[in-house]
């Protein structure tokens, strides 16, 4: 179930996180095994093919991680393989054909999330990191739906400690609800604001490009970007917490970043982790070479790119970028830059994150060439468009000031300073936060229906 | 730590106290929806109240409005992005990016001057006037981020242009708008319309205009009156955004209205005449306009001025309204965002007709297209002007060959879009005796899949005819017989008079009767079936009813201006004919000889209707004939006009006396009989129900009832 749809904010959430507060810790991770599928099931109630889907994955989870730690030697390792492939293989068909609109049976809820989950666990079962999972552990860590749109991704040998023994304290419900209503607000009356913004540009690119639209629409497609992905995992961190599960960081500080790289170590850092671990360094192998370490890093980006966004555009783009970051990968890696390139680089990685979110937006099917050219053309069009317009200049001032302001609390809550005493910030913080909540739960939500059932597709 | 465990509590407090209390709201609004369904989301997405306090918090926080097509700007002003009736962008013009081509601009001081110099043929001077858009004179309640009013806008673009050219029939209303704007607000500001504020400033440095090219000294205006403003309601703009309740409109209107010393002259659908005795000024002046709106505040003003005003609702050229206005200007107003419609094809055609070449003793003039129209998606009905008795060849590009005889100096002719094309180039060129052919005129015929299919067909001679008259009903014409007699009317009838009142039914053929053989060949079972309508008919006569056929009358007088060419009624000729018929099976003294004919332009018949063209300005060249006598006269029940209610009065008081029904086939005869009677009450055109009450009082010597004969039946 989405975070943001109405029953669960007003039904599920609220009515299980009571009854959920009066069961003894240690039932509490058993009460969560029941209340995840239960959720899931209700809300794909009318899709049974996801709900089929996740009780085969979570079946196959369980017996294949027992089998496989029966196993020993070569044919342990086989069996893992053939694990994985099947896996890996389902994911990218269920992508593919969901994107190009073909699928017979849509796409699974949640699936980007637990297929990586499932994947995980029988890496992590095949190299001794973690024992396989009992019943109660499956059925948790492959369902549990705060995280399945957009993460934090939790490794499995991760899951065991976070999901032991859930406790529920007053510093946890309290940077619970913060974060909820952070992720909230983020989605709400920053994101949403935002995209409308962008697609009112997108509709009207023909008018024409000036620099000012163009430092706009970079600077807007950032934080629209930044703001969805980290909204909708901090309200998965929020629940969690309530819940008493302390989720890893997920997101560090995407803007203060001097190259692509340091971007993509700070944007989803749980995906980067994910990619690192099970992806990254098997590729590396031992050698360590410098080509050896481009290729694996080219993988590494055409996999995350593929799975935030399966449409040509994004592969094509995706192929081509790893290349040439992979060339500069092995040209700079090991060296240091002067200042000058890091300033260079804090005002360029924006401006490559805009081009790979712009990508990320693009419809699926074919390429439009005309779409570039009407772009090429636009820019420094006299007459060029006001990204302005689009919305009042009383919500667009709004709009930015919520964000800065987001900005700098999810900077504070990354850095711990939440918890300091006697931190007056906080309770301004707190007091501007919950206003800002209440005015996005009356005012904004009722206004975008379709968020209730929207997941990646949002962008 | 007990600081921070305060701040916690607190804050876990009232995040769940958001929660619990939206959780209790939309649950019992969720509880209280009466459709199944999704309630809960109904609740918080449909729910009408939440919407409405979101569209207010949207509007007084932000500005903003569920329409992306309305901008918010300050003190109140609403402007729209586009027009949605003519696809303009103020928005684009208002930042200089909309600009007319030089081809564009000359096309429009070309029609300018057309336009001119079809109205000085008609010894009207004319003006074109631009009245700005609201985003124009109030730029400076645009928001910010839009920047300032372009000085590339396309009325600047044009007005210099003009000027340029030394075009002077244009007048600019900007600047004279923009600098009385302290003396309050001229536009409404939920609307892109004048105020009543606004139309005295228009109309005063109208009155200038006026002085200047009529060469007159200073017109004496209407003194200033007083001004009052309130809030209403938002007008059309808010209406659109639903926001009519919210954003409030400072109407500003006239605290009592100038005295009213003109009269309501005659209206003829979209042309309205006012006359005024002793007015400030004796010049005619007709006003033409789009927007009905202009009349609404311009008339209090105009129609106090000037002896005679017109108030036209288009801006097509119209003999008939020139003819029954006789303006000495004509004064064109169109908006700001109106300017494209200079370029408009199908109003620049109608222009033909105040142009028309003039021809020579040798070759035949080239005949003028006035316009065309579909018939259905892929046919289309070309019609203009040609020398009177003229042929007319049209040739098709691919290939046909159409002729088409003119013996009333109008044309309609029909071309068929073949199925394998989209469009066909027609030339049409006339020839008329010896005389060598006309040079040929062009048009582009195009196909529209959308195009509804219209009640007209095309015969011989450019005469209009029904495709299909409503007479499908008739099979049995004994049926027809019962159905007409069996109602005991005569009976009552002589009840109420108590005397011998005869009743007469007069059976006025349709054009399709009389002229035939114009008609096309798929039409002649209609012909057949319309005769035995009439042998019924006739069987009237065995309950008392006395049955007066006009039809050989009409058919003996071959003439073609016995029907209006472009409807199926008679013309006045027509009628002057049923009269005589009439008056002499009556045993009534019947005029002798022709009556005194005059040429006159009649509204389009309702064929023009059918084609969805305006009968005021594809009006029709008629000849009428003056009432035979001055010995009646008529008292209008209302208004007047011969297709209402009236009562005539003879000289002679010692005639019969009668009441006549008719239908719009004998509303002209109608008015010609009375010369017969000593008194007569004419009913409204289609009125069958005589009031007890007339005959009681009347106590009529004959009932009179005149209808076409292909509505017989339907009445």
């Amino acid at each position: 179930m989405y975070l943001t749809a109405p029953a669960f904010l007003f039904i599920a959430f609220p009515l299980f996180t009571a009854i959920y507060a009066l069961v003894p810790r240690s039932v509490k991770k058993q009460a969560l095994a029941a209340f995840c599928p239960l959720v899931y099931m209700l809300a794909n109630i009318y899709n049974p093919f996801s709900l089929i889907f996740l009780v085969l994955t979570v079946i196959a989870v369980y017996l294949g991680t027992k089998w496989i730690d029966m196993l020993r030697g070569r044919r342990r390792g086989i069996v893992a393989a053939v694990f994985v492939a099947v896996l890996i293989e389902i994911f990218v068909s269920l992508r593919v054909l969901s994107a190009f609109g073909i699928s017979p049976v849509g796409y699974p809820f949640g699936a980007s999330i637990w297929l990586l989950a499932a994947v995980s666990c029988i890496i992590d079962v095949k190299r001794g990191d973690a024992p396989p999972p009992t019943a109660v552990d499956a059925v948790l860590y492959i369902s549990y739906f705060p995280v399945m749109l957009v993460g934090p991704i939790v490794k499995y040998r991760d899951s065991l400690e976070l999901f032991r023994a859930p406790e529920m304290t007053l510093d946890r419900l309290a940077r619970g609800a913060e974060y909820f209503m952070l992720g909230f607000v983020k989605i709400f009356a920053v994101t949403l604001p935002v995209f409308d913004i962008l697609g009112s540009i997108f509709d009207n690119i023909e008018m024409g490009f000036g620099i000012f639209a163009t430092v706009e629409f970079i600077v807007l497609i950032n934080i629209g970007a930044y703001s969805a992905f980290s909204g909708y995992s901090d309200m998965a961190s929020g629940v969690s917490l309530i819940w008493g599960i302390e989720l890893p960081k997920n997101f560090a500080r995407p803007f203060a970043s001097a190259s692509p790289f340091e971007s993509l170590r700070s944007f989803m850092i749980t995906l980067y982790d994910y990619l690192r671990d099970y992806l990254f360094l098997p590729l590396l192998g031992r050698k360590k070479g410098k080509l050896r370490r481009a290729v694996a890093f080219a993988g590494c980006f055409i996999a995350a790119s593929f799975w935030l966004r399966s449409s040509l555009w994004m592969t094509a783009f995706a192929i081509v970028c790893s290349i040439l970051l992979g060339a500069f990968f092995v040209r700079s890696s090991g060296g240091k830059r002067s200042r000058a390139a890091r300033v260079l680089g804090y005002i360029l990685t924006p401006v490559c994150a805009a081009l790979f979110w712009s990508i990320a937006m693009m419809p699926n099917g074919m390429p439009n060439m005309s779409f570039f050219a009407t772009v090429f053309e636009s820019f420094g069009k006299p007459g060029s468009i006001s990204v302005l317009g689009s919305v009042s200049a009383e919500k667009y001032i709004f709009t930015l000031l919520t964000a800065v302001f987001l900005l700098l609390i999810s900077e504070r809550a990354q850095k711990n300073v939440l918890t300091a005493r006697d931190d007056i910030g906080k309770i301004i913080s707190n007091a501007v936060l919950l206003l800002l909540f209440v005015f996005a739960v009356f005012f904004v939500f009722p206004q975008y229906p379709q968020i209730a059932g929207v997941g990646l597709e949002i962008l | 730590m007990k600081k921070q465990n305060h701040i916690n509590f607190i804050t876990v407090v009232l995040f769940f106290g958001v929660i619990a209390t939206l959780m209790i709201y939309f649950g019992i609004s969720a509880l209280l929806q009466t459709e199944s369904g999704d309630r809960l989301n109904a609740a918080i997405y449909e729910s009408d109240r939440l919407g409405e306090i979101i569209d207010n918090l949207n509007f007084k926080l932000f500005k903003e409005v569920d329409d992306d097509n309305v901008i918010v700007g300050s003190d109140r002003f609403l402007f729209e992005r586009t027009n949605g009736e003519n696809g303009y962008s103020y928005l684009r013009d208002y930042r200089g990016e909309a600009s007319f081509s030089p081809a564009e601009l000359e096309l429009m001081r070309q029609s300018i001057e057309e336009r001119r110099t079809a109205y000085e043929n008609g010894g009207a001077e004319y003006l074109l006037v631009v009245i700005p858009n609201s985003i124009t004179v109030y730029s400076e309640n645009m928001p910010f981020h839009y920047g300032k009013l372009s000085e590339n806008t396309r009325l600047s673009q044009l007005s210099e242009y003009l000027s340029e050219s030394e075009t002077d029939c244009f007048f600019n209303a900007t600047d004279t708008l923009i600098s009385a704007k302290n003396k309050g607000q001229l536009y409404n500001n939920t609307e892109n319309s004048l105020n009543a504020l606004g139309a005295y400033t228009l109309y005063i440095s109208l009155l200038e205009q006026i002085a200047k090219i009529s060469g007159t000294e200073a017109i004496g205006a209407v003194p200033v009156p007083d001004f009052h403003s309130r809030l209403d309601i938002g007008k059309e703009t808010a209406q659109k955004a639903g926001l009519q309740n919210l954003a409030l409109n400072l109407t500003i209107s006239m605290s009592s209205p100038p005295t009213t010393l003109y009269r309501e002259g005659a209206d003829y659908q979209s042309l309205g005449i006012t006359k005024m005795s002793d007015a400030l000024s004796e010049l005619g002046i007709m006003l033409e306009y789009n927007d009905d709106w202009f009349r609404v505040i311009l008339e209090p003003y105009f129609s106090n001025t000037f002896a005679s005003v017109a108030y036209k609702q288009n801006l097509m050229f119209s003999e008939f309204a020139n003819s029954k206005s006789a303006p000495s200007i004509v004064i064109q107003l169109i908006y700001e965002y109106e300017l494209e419609s200079l370029l408009d094809e199908k109003t620049a055609l109608t222009y033909g007709a105040g142009t028309k070449s003039e021809g020579t003793l040798l070759r035949t003039p080239r005949p003028t297209i006035l316009g065309s129209a579909h018939m259905d998606a892929d046919s289309v009905c070309i019609f203009g002007m040609a020398e009177k008795r003229s042929e007319l060849t049209l040739k098709t590009s691919d290939g046909r060959i159409i002729s088409q005889s003119v013996p009333s100096g109008q044309f309609f002719i029909r071309v068929d879009i073949p199925e394998e094309l989209d469009s066909v180039k027609v030339d049409i060129s006339a020839k008329n005796g010896i005389k060598k052919a006309s040079s040929p005129v062009s048009l582009m015929v195009v196909r529209d899949e959308n195009a509804p299919t219209a009640n007209v067909e095309i015969g011989k001679n450019s005469e209009l005819f029904a495709a299909k008259y409503p007479i499908d009903l008739v099979s049995d014409p004994e049926e027809l017989k019962s159905k007409i007699c069996k109602d005991p009317y005569i009976v009552r009838l002589q009840q109420i008079t108590e005397k011998p009142t005869e009743y007469v039914q007069v059976i006025v053929p349709s054009k399709l009767t009389v002229r035939a053989d114009d008609a096309p060949s798929y039409l002649m079972p209609t012909v057949q079936k319309l005769s035995e309508l009439r042998r019924a008919a006739m069987g009237l006569e065995e309950f008392g009813v006395c049955v007066i056929d006009a039809t050989a009358a009409l058919c003996e007088k071959d003439r073609f201006d016995m029907y209006c060419l472009t409807g199926d009624i008679p013309t006045a000729l027509g009628a002057y004919e049923i009269y005589r018929t009439v008056a002499a099976a009556l045993g009534f003294f019947v005029p002798e000889g022709e009556p005194s004919l005059s040429s006159s332009i009649i509204l389009g018949g309702k064929f023009i209707s059918a084609l969805g063209l305006d009968p005021t300005v594809f009006s029709e060249l008629s000849e009428s004939c003056e009432a035979p006598s001055d010995s009646v006269e008529l008292t209008f029940y209302g208004k007047a006009d011969l297709a209402q209610k009236y009562r005539a009065k003879n000289k002679n008081a010692s005639l019969p006396t009668a009441i006549i029904i008719h239908d719009e086939y004998g509303t002209e005869a109608a008015r010609y009989l009375c010369e017969c009677f000593g008194e007569v009450i004419v009913y409204a055109e289609s009125d069958f129900r005589i009031d007890a009450e007339d005959l009681a009082e009347l106590k009529p010597d004959y009932v009179i009832k005149i209808v076409g004969e292909n509505n017989m039946l339907t009445q």
